[in-house]
């Protein structure tokens, strides 16, 4: 532990450092003025995440990379630090007026965020696996909690119980995984494991580690086999924290399940790939043809999310190849995973605002007429749902467009048949809305959240949503080499 | 002699015990309690491990899966207060607002 360790230790986490510090700092000024701390408190919030950035672009820029064995600062993992930071401000802002609306305006909520991304950082910013697990538990306590957040609410209630206990079971089969790795190989170093052979007669226990790991990182990604809880627990959630789940929890997890399968390459050869093709192929059916028989959007959008989950699946899948990606692959992977963080968390934002009466209005029917009432609100909802279907000129397009053409070129054309066959049922239920918005008439009585006005901080959060959906989409070039750049640290 | 593979078993048995546990049972009290006894029965594999390799790794970090375990606990009790207090019941089967 020389001076010099810890230097580096220290401006190589920045960012990680801050958010910390700054989840801190809330919780304390949140406990200094009880009873009107909560606006002070997001603005904190607010300005903590927008230094982490700032950080974050700073290291990325002076190329300031460090790989030491508890924190890894690579290019890949500075963009997944880029990727959930933004998250956290985007949700901070999308939660500002739903809350104010929920009279739940508090400083427990903003420091949970921050302690949230706290734990995604941690869970792929780190070579060793307890301290990963430990990231992982961080985020998944603070979003249990987050979840039920609404706690009149006996939706929000019921969401956090059942992803409560199936997160617990979730993690507790992926310790149990490490627990089996550290009684074959004896180390928890993923830098290590990945240099292991196996003993002759004993193969069968790292086998059966990576198995519960990969399942455990399965339920988080919501891939198909273990993707049951999602709905209900979509649904029950509060708007900006499903948003929040939907695509933060996701880069994290797939941020980590990366760096496993490049590294654990004990499974049988061609094992991993045909696990991932059965998995995208049940993963694109199922969470197509589920969205379709919902009648409300937010269910309707978790089932999205799964099939979404599915694409970004499908675009590993193509591009692994004996225990290595394809950086190609990979960086069209990091791209999709922009795009539809983008498109999701504008979508989410829109859904924030229909609210009636401190309960959640997003049935179908709720959208009513929304399009001649509320025309600027209807056209971003329209562009960040014509973006999911993936049609030109949104970033839902490009991505598609690259994830795609390099399964072609990997050679995977049945799975790109698959993935466009089910881009067109998905046209169903995500043309649905705007059909309600515009072509049903207008009702006598609209619902309340019509005429209100919409917060200043979810104004901007769906306006950036809105031309980062189409400038990505129209310009996709320098996002890709930015991509591309990230993904360098798989050759 | 009791030896390492004794222990490993034994944590494979616990650890199915309380998955078994987790998934079949109605009562959520059970439920977290089987929680609980997977996150010992992982315990007991870190530090039978760890004792065999004399290395000292395994140790702490049964400490740590300690503190994450009883973290665990707290958030999963508050949640089963607020829902008692909303739902008036805890059995799982109960929880059934949301399907689909």
């Amino acid at each position: 532990m020389t001076l010099e360790y810890l230097q580096t230790l220290f401006y190589a986490g920045l960012p990680l450092w801050v958010v910390t510090g700054g989840g801190l700092v809330c919780l304390t000024l949140d406990f200094c003025w009880p009873k009107k701390g909560g606006r002070t408190v997001f603005i904190a919030g607010v300005l903590v995440l927008a230094t982490a950035l700032t950080l974050a672009f700073r290291q990325w820029a002076l190329g300031d990379i460090v790989a030491h064995d508890l924190l890894v600062a690579d290019r890949v993992t500075l963009f997944f630090i880029f990727i959930v930071i933004f998250v956290g401000l985007m949700s901070l802002f999308n939660s500002y007026s739903y809350l104010k609306i929920h009279e739940n305006v508090s400083g427990e909520y903003v420091t949970l965020t921050l302690f949230s991304i706290v734990g995604m950082i941690f869970l792929f910013a780190s070579d060793h696996l307890i301290v990963n697990f430990i990231g992982l538990e961080t985020m998944s306590l603070a979003i249990y909690v987050l979840v039920g957040s609404n706690k009149g609410d006996s939706r929000s209630n019921e969401a956090a119980i059942k992803y409560y206990v199936i997160g617990s079971v979730a993690s507790a089969i992926l310790l149990y995984g490490i627990a089996l790795l550290y009684a074959s190989f004896g180390t928890f170093r993923l830098h290590d494991l990945s240099k292991m052979n196996l003993f002759p007669g004993l193969e069968y226990l790292p086998r059966i580690a990576v198995v519960l790991i990969v399942s455990g990182f399965l339920f988080k990604l919501a891939i198909v086999p273990f993707h049951f809880w999602v709905p209900d627990v979509y649904e029950g959630a509060p708007t900006p924290v499903t948003g929040f789940m939907a695509t933060g929890v996701k880069a994290a997890a797939l941020a980590l399940f990366i760096r496993l399968l490049t590294a654990l390459n004990y499974l049988p050869e061609g094992a991993v790939d045909k696990i991932l093709v059965i998995c995208v192929v049940a993963t694109l059916l199922v969470g197509n043809l589920g969205a379709i028989v919902q009648d409300n959007v937010k269910r309707m959008l978790a089932y999205s999310s799964i099939a979404h989950a599915g694409y970004l699946l499908l675009g590993l899948a193509v591009g692994y190849q004996d225990g290595k990606f394809n950086p190609e692959a990979a960086s069209a992977v990091l791209f999709y995973l922009i795009g539809y963080t983008f498109m999701t968390l504008g979508a989410f934002a829109v859904l924030s605002i229909m609210v009636e009466e401190k309960r959640e209005a997003t049935h179908f029917s709720d959208l009513h007429g929304l399009g001649y009432k509320r025309p600027g609100l209807a056209l971003a909802f329209t562009l960040f749902m014509i973006s999911l279907l993936g049609i030109p000129p949104t970033v839902g397009f490009a991505a598609k467009y690259v994830v795609f053409s390099n399964a072609v070129k990997n050679g995977y054309i049945g799975l790109v048949v698959l993935g466009v066959l089910t881009s067109l049922i998905s046209a169903y239920y995500y043309l649905r809305p705007l059909v309600m918005m515009y072509f049903s008439g207008v009702p006598d009585k609209p619902r309340s959240f019509v005429n209100a006005p919409i917060h200043f901080s979810l104004m901007f959060s769906l306006v950036f949503c809105a031309l980062a959906v189409v400038y990505l989409g129209l310009r996709p070039d320098d996002y890709l080499k930015l991509a591309h750049l990230a993904a360098q640290a798989f050759k | 002699m009791i030896t390492i593979h004794h222990y490993l078993i034994l944590s494979a048995l616990l650890f199915t015990l309380g998955l078994l546990g987790a998934v079949l049972r109605k009562n959520i009290l059970i439920v977290l309690m089987s929680i609980e006894v997977m996150m010992n029965a992982i315990n007991l594999t870190f530090i039978a491990v760890s004792r065999y390799l004399r290395v000292m790794d395994g140790h702490v970090v049964a400490f740590f899966v300690m503190a994450v375990a009883a973290a665990e606990a707290a958030i999963g009790l508050a949640i089963v207060v607020s829902l008692f207090r909303t739902r008036q019941t805890i059995k799982t089967t109960d929880w059934r607002m949301m399907r689909g």
